[in-house]
């Protein structure tokens, strides 16, 4: 027997689970979509952060090679032993001795303190002020210096 | 009464947000009286079923909307209902986006199935008969159930046929004026 009334409702009962079937698939789809753009969000802020650091440590290795390029061409161009040794100093002898230590000591490029020690196996210890003669503030005052670790020290003329 | 009917409607929609059956229930409730506002409206019962069939379909669709208020959840029903009439009548035939959108099944009406559409569509005019004086139900069941005359009815009741024809016509007009109240409310 035909009941239109009874199909009706059959159908749209059926409906009505589809319908909430739906609902539910689209609710887990919202919270993954959700989860999805926000590990992209993530992402892009990961990216972002990378790419912060990344600038950043450009920009230190373009400091750090500046500075090194200036200290390099300050150390091996414009640097080197300041002053003059005293008139009458006695040359250092031997001219050429085994050197069994070398050591520079310096706290910045524009430290005027900066020295280069030199220490041979006769026991001759050659101290020099290193830094640009021309700027140096105390360049007057400064010299190579000899001392034996035997002897009192004295200034050198050392080459 | 009313007011508990109203917040059983309402309390049926709400929970057919996350239940079928509900909306089930809801069905029953109303589609006799949705189905004999289209009745009334549309030439055929095919017609008026494939309106009431939308009309539904439109309402499960639409269930995330419907907020309740002060109006009765069936004013909500009978908006859709009046929207999918004058579709109807602007297009010059009966939507089915609903039931579409709904992979909802169409349903093949024979003979039987309209028999039955019709005789449901009269139902909410035969319950409201209950509601009249019994004077006035007796007089209208008489005539237009029993189809007698004024003159056999006055008769039987041994009153004047005028006292009937006015008791037959009132009857009616309380019965069109509960109906229009449904259909509005």
């Amino acid at each position: 027997m035909s009941d239109p009334v009874s199909d009706l409702k059959r159908e749209l009962l059926a409906a009505a689970e589809r319908q909430l079937e739906h609902a539910a698939l689209g609710s887990a789809g919202v919270a993954r979509t959700n989860r999805r753009r926000w590990l992209e969000r993530s992402h892009v802020q990961g990216g972002r952060r990378r790419r912060l650091v990344v600038l950043a440590a450009a920009a230190l290795l373009v400091v750090v090679a500046t500075t090194s390029a200036f200290a390099t061409r300050a150390l091996l161009v414009n640097q080197g032993i300041i002053g003059l040794a005293p008139v009458g100093a006695t040359p250092s002898t031997p001219e050429r001795g085994e050197l069994v230590l070398e050591f520079t000591f310096g706290h910045t490029m524009g430290d005027p303190g900066r020295f280069r020690v030199l220490m041979y196996a006769d026991g001759r210890l050659i101290q020099e002020r290193i830094g640009d003669a021309t700027t140096s503030i105390n360049a007057e005052l400064v010299r190579a210096c000899e001392r034996h670790l035997d002897r009192p020290p004295r200034a050198t003329s050392h080459a | 009464m009313k007011d508990e009917k109203q917040r059983s409607d309402t309390e049926l929609l709400l929970a057919a947000r996350t239940c079928s059956e509900p909306f089930g229930v809801f069905y029953e409730w109303h589609f006799a009286s949705v189905l004999a506002f289209f009745r009334r409206r549309v030439p055929g019962p095919e017609e008026a079923f494939d309106l009431a069939a939308e009309t539904f379909a439109a309402a499960l669709a639409s269930l995330s909307r419907f907020e309740p208020g002060p109006e009765p959840p069936q004013a909500w029903l009978f908006a859709v209902a009046r929207h999918k009439l004058s579709e109807a009548r602007r297009s010059s035939r009966v939507q089915d986006e609903a039931r579409r959108a709904l992979a909802m099944q169409p349903i093949h009406l024979d003979d039987e199935a309209i028999e039955i559409l019709e005789a449901t569509a009269q139902t909410p005019a035969i319950e409201l008969l209950a509601t009249l004086a019994p004077e006035q139900r007796n007089a209208v069941k008489a005539h237009h159930l029993e189809e007698r005359g004024y003159s056999d009815i006055a008769t039987e009741v041994r009153r004047s046929e005028s006292v009937i024809r006015k008791r037959v016509s009132r009857g009616l007009a309380a019965l069109h004026a509960q109906l229009q109240e449904g259909e509005t409310s």
